[in-house]
């Protein structure tokens, strides 16, 4: 609004955010003032002036943002065909119509492959931001794109956070078209679909939608679309803003979307009838519905055969819940419930704890606080100093606050071996919810024991069964419960037996194979 | 301005009735008071009870485990028990009476075995029964011991071999004997208390005792304590103890069975046979007639295998090993009638048969439960035993010496 004023003040015809919304204009030169005018102090705006046709009558100007695009394109499809080789043709077998300058270039001059029109300013700034090169004709109100996209990206590499034995090595970069292409090289259907939004009233990001036509209920993909509408913010940076803006119940801890970054498991989830969300400039795809128990599930159990699957599965379900329970179980234990430990495993505890000054709970919440420090520390420290920060960690908390009889072995070793078991949840977002969690139950446990431990366990049930991802309810197949997909929660249902999808609501094709629906090729 | 303000008190109530739900969440953390929550500590943990009378005065020792500190935990150096006891007027006062000299709490829970002193099962078990039955502190799979000439506190002042405290080393010690002997049977807190209870069944204890080996005082299983309502009347010893055991109700497995030579031409009472007990299960039905009990129809069915024998001669052939069969069964039965002719001496139903009519018939035992005292020692009984031997170990033959 200050500037707005700042420009009035200035005495101008129309202020910019008027400007932009003007047609463009027959006379070039008044565009080249206009544009001049938007583009003012972008000093990375080229303007590139020239004239064509016979006797240089024609005036041109190209215009692109340098380093967003691929100068050699430029020179190649557009100068030097309109400033060189259309000058070595003008002979009589090739009759210069003066009037339809624009039609005869659009249509036989231009060599680009990707090439179209446009008629006012805001879609040839929104054109340029996104690396496509202007061509104005003076004389004419529309302008010419070519497509000449092309500037350094990261090339397509192995996945960071979601490491894989067997399977596909591919993860997704920052480019969009590089993604899409990477999930249609997978599915090579012409149901898979892509749907673009531009979202952001700034950065104008391309967001696309992503499902299978006939596999995704229908219901959904409207939902999805509908809620995609609604969102009106000045910038979209990461699939992160959507989720937010996405899910159904905002105050939980719990995620109600999936994220990866590999192509492959997307295409699971397609496959699943669920749908995916890209933005431009995120290398993460966010998937959706899901719920929780699928949070356990590593694209890698497929890959796998099903025993070894099911085998990794169960072994993650019950690090899952040592993650969550342990340091509250064995502080409930050793502060109510002595009686339940055998008496050796009690000598021994108690025999390390004789001179500790702090309470069981108390050196349990300490030392759960101290790791979540340092894996943080861990993450966001500079890479170099990283290894550091680990012998330090592991100098300080294992060893010398033992030694100095601040904390007793048995609780470093129950939260050492609940760190590591944390580690094993295969989604970063599933793993963040036991982590906020666990100190609720250690809280509930260091003032209720094993009663309390109860109590929270109920709490987080009701609240995970209150909440639900696009409609689907966030414990299933669990409740309500299912037992046909309950066989690929727990355990990996082998391909052989895995008949059926994941049934969500409004699917219609639920058969993955033998019955085969024309839809689904 | 109507609409508005009722919204308004809402939105304040809404807004009290959540920061009330908060406040009394909060100080739920501060309210649970727990008598319970104790920390490791201010606790010792308790690997025994046991039970004395001083006198006439009840009295209390409990032994406690010394945790060492932080900087022995590594080696792990023997540690000596501590025992502290009190006396009071009931054991209640008495195992309280301990903290007069002990400044943490001990968890009785972790006691596994309970001891009781030779005098108090003498006069009446029924002084303790209610403590180790009502308080929840005390273990009631805790097996249960009586001393046998020695009080228990001084049964604490000896030991076990290799263990560092020596009543959970008598639990050890009574299991691996029942596995490897198979004389005494272990009897928890709760199963001496059902017998205490029930009708028609009698409690029967594995005592203990100190021997001196080397100057050291070192503590043996010696006998079993048989009750008659709550008092001891008597002890059985290691072969009816033995014969004891055949008769649970439940299998046992384990044990040794000692036969002479089953060959005709060897009679040398040192050339015998060791049997390896692998499990043995009784029925014990009662025999009824015209409303009367005829008597108890015994039946063994026990196998096990050929251990060891101490003289030369190929025995291992089908006819000799049936003849073995045999002399085991008699054997076991030698044991059984042992058993059963000391209890009925001491007019003491630990067989449970009284229990055993009362399932089978419940009518004549009503009528016969109040003579049952009078009966018991005239029951009859009818024994037979099945013994099979399955294995042989490594050799498959005697073992045939060279010339």
């Amino acid at each position: 609004m200050r500037y707005k004023r700042g420009n009035k003040q200035a005495n101008l015809p129309l202020s910019t955010s008027e400007l932009i919304a003007k047609p463009i204009s027959k006379q070039l030169q008044e565009n080249i003032d206009d544009l001049h005018r938007l583009l003012e102090r972008c000093t990375d705006a080229v303007f590139k002036e020239f004239t064509f046709g016979p006797n240089r009558e024609n005036k041109g100007l190209v215009i692109f943002f340098d380093g967003l695009v691929d100068k050699t394109q430029i020179e190649v499809h557009l100068l030097k065909s309109l400033m060189l080789e259309l000058n070595m043709r003008n002979d009589d077998s090739f009759p210069w119509p003066k009037d339809e300058v624009f039609k005869l270039v659009y249509e036989s001059i231009v060599s680009s492959a990707e090439v179209k029109t446009l008629d006012n300013l805001q879609d040839l700034c929104h054109s340029i931001s996104s690396g496509d090169t202007v061509l104005l004709i003076d004389g004419y109100n529309t302008a010419l794109v070519a497509g000449t996209r092309s500037w350094q990206t990261r090339s397509i590499q192995s996945p960071e956070n979601e490491v894989v034995v067997r399977g596909p090595r591919e993860a997704f970069t920052e480019t969009l078209r590089f993604n899409t292409a990477l999930l249609r090289r997978r599915l090579k259907s012409a149901n898979f679909k892509i749907e673009n939004f531009v979202l952001g009233r700034i950065t104008k990001t391309d967001v696309v939608l992503c499902y299978i036509d006939g596999i995704a209920a229908e219901g959904l993909v409207t939902e999805v679309k509908q809620r995609l509408g609604k969102i009106d913010i000045d910038g979209i940076l990461d699939t992160g803003y959507l989720e937010e803006f996405l899910e159904d119940n905002h105050y939980t801890i719990f995620s109600q979307m999936e994220y990866t970054e590999k192509p492959d498991r997307v295409c699971g989830h397609l496959l699943e009838g669920q749908v995916c969300i890209m933005v431009d400039g995120s290398p993460i795809a966010l998937i959706a519905p899901t719920s929780f128990p699928r949070f356990w599930i590593a694209s890698e159990d497929y890959y796998e055969r099903y025993v070894v699957g099911s085998l990794f599965r169960i072994m993650r379900f019950v690090a899952f819940l040592i993650s969550l329970l342990l340091p509250s179980l064995f502080v409930a234990a050793i502060t109510y419930h002595q009686e339940m430990i055998p008496p050796p495993l009690y000598i021994t505890i108690a025999a390390t704890r004789e001179g500790i000054p702090f309470p069981a709970f108390v050196e349990a919440l300490l030392l759960e606080l101290t790791f979540e420090l340092l894996r943080e520390a861990g993450i966001r420290l500079p890479r170099a100093i990283g290894p550091a920060i680990s012998i330090v960690g592991a100098l300080i908390i294992g060893d010398a606050a033992v030694k100095a009889g601040l904390v007793s072995t048995p609780m470093v070793v129950v939260v050492a071996f609940t760190g590591i078991a944390s580690f094993i949840i295969p989604s970063y977002n599933g793993g963040i919810v036991v982590r906020i969690a666990r100190f609720g139950f250690l809280i509930s446990a260091g003032f209720l024991g094993l009663f309390g431990i109860m109590i929270a366990l109920l709490i987080m049930l009701i609240h995970m069964s209150n909440l639900n991802s696009f409609g689907l309810p966030y414990l299933s197949p669990i409740a309500p419960f299912d037992l046909g997909e309950m066989s690929d929660i727990i355990v990996r249902r082998p391909w052989f037996l895995n008949t059926m999808r994941p049934q969500m609501k409004g699917m219609k094709n639920a058969d993955r194979q033998a019955k085969r629906n024309s839809n689904d090729k | 301005m109507q609409t508005g303000k009722p919204s308004a008190i809402q939105m304040i109530n809404k807004w009290k009735r959540l920061c009330l739900v908060l406040l009394l969440l909060f100080s739920l953390f501060f309210t649970t008071g727990c008598w319970n929550k104790i920390e490791v500590n201010n606790t010792v943990e308790a690997e025994g009870l046991v039970f004395d009378l001083e006198g006439d005065q009840p009295s209390f020792s409990v032994q406690l485990a010394q945790a060492s500190g932080p900087d022995q935990s590594g080696s792990s150096q023997s540690t000596k028990p501590v025992n502290i006891s009190g006396t009071g007027r009931t054991f209640t006062e008495a195992a309280r009476k301990v903290m007069v000299s002990l400044p943490r709490l001990p968890l009785w829970a972790h006691a596994g075995v309970t001891l009781i002193g030779e005098d108090l099962a003498n006069q009446d078990m029924g002084r303790v029964a209610d403590f180790i039955g009502r308080n929840r502190h005390v273990r009631k799979t805790s097996l249960l011991f009586i001393t046998k000439g020695v009080s228990g506190k001084e049964c604490l002042e000896a030991e076990v071999p290799m263990e560092a405290y020596s009543l959970p080393g008598l639990r050890k010690l009574i299991r691996i004997q029942e596995n490897q002997l198979g004389i005494y049977m272990p009897i928890t807190i709760d199963q001496f208390l059902e017998g205490l209870a029930i009708p028609g069944l009698q409690p029967a204890v594995p005592q203990v005792t100190i021997q001196e080996i080397e100057g050291k005082k070192v503590l043996k299983l010696d006998g079993t304590a048989v009750f008659k309502d709550r008092k001891m009347v008597g002890s059985l010893d290691e072969t009816e103890s033995q014969g004891y055991r055949f008769l649970s109700p439940t299998m046992v497995t384990g044990g040794l069975i000692i036969i002479p030579s089953p060959l005709d031409n060897v009679t040398d009472s040192k050339k015998v046979v060791s049997i390896e007990l692998t499990r043995s299960q009784a029925t014990v039905s009662p025999e009824i007639e015209e409303n009367k009990l005829k008597n108890m129809k015994i039946h063994i069915e026990a196998e096990g295998n050929f251990y060891e024998q101490t003289f030369e001669g190929d025995i291992l052939d089908r006819e000799t090993i049936n003849k073995m069969n045999v002399l085991i069964g008699e054997q076991i039965k030698q044991a059984i009638t042992a058993s059963i002719t000391k209890a009925q001496l001491l007019d003491s139903d630990i067989f449970g048969w009284g229990r055993s009519i009362y399932r089978k018939n419940p009518d004549l035992w009503s009528q016969i439960e109040d003579d049952w005292a009078d009966i018991f020692p005239g029951v009859k009984t009818e024994i037979t035993v099945n013994f099979e031997i399955r294995r042989t170990y490594l050799l498959d033959k005697s073992f045939e010496f060279k010339e």
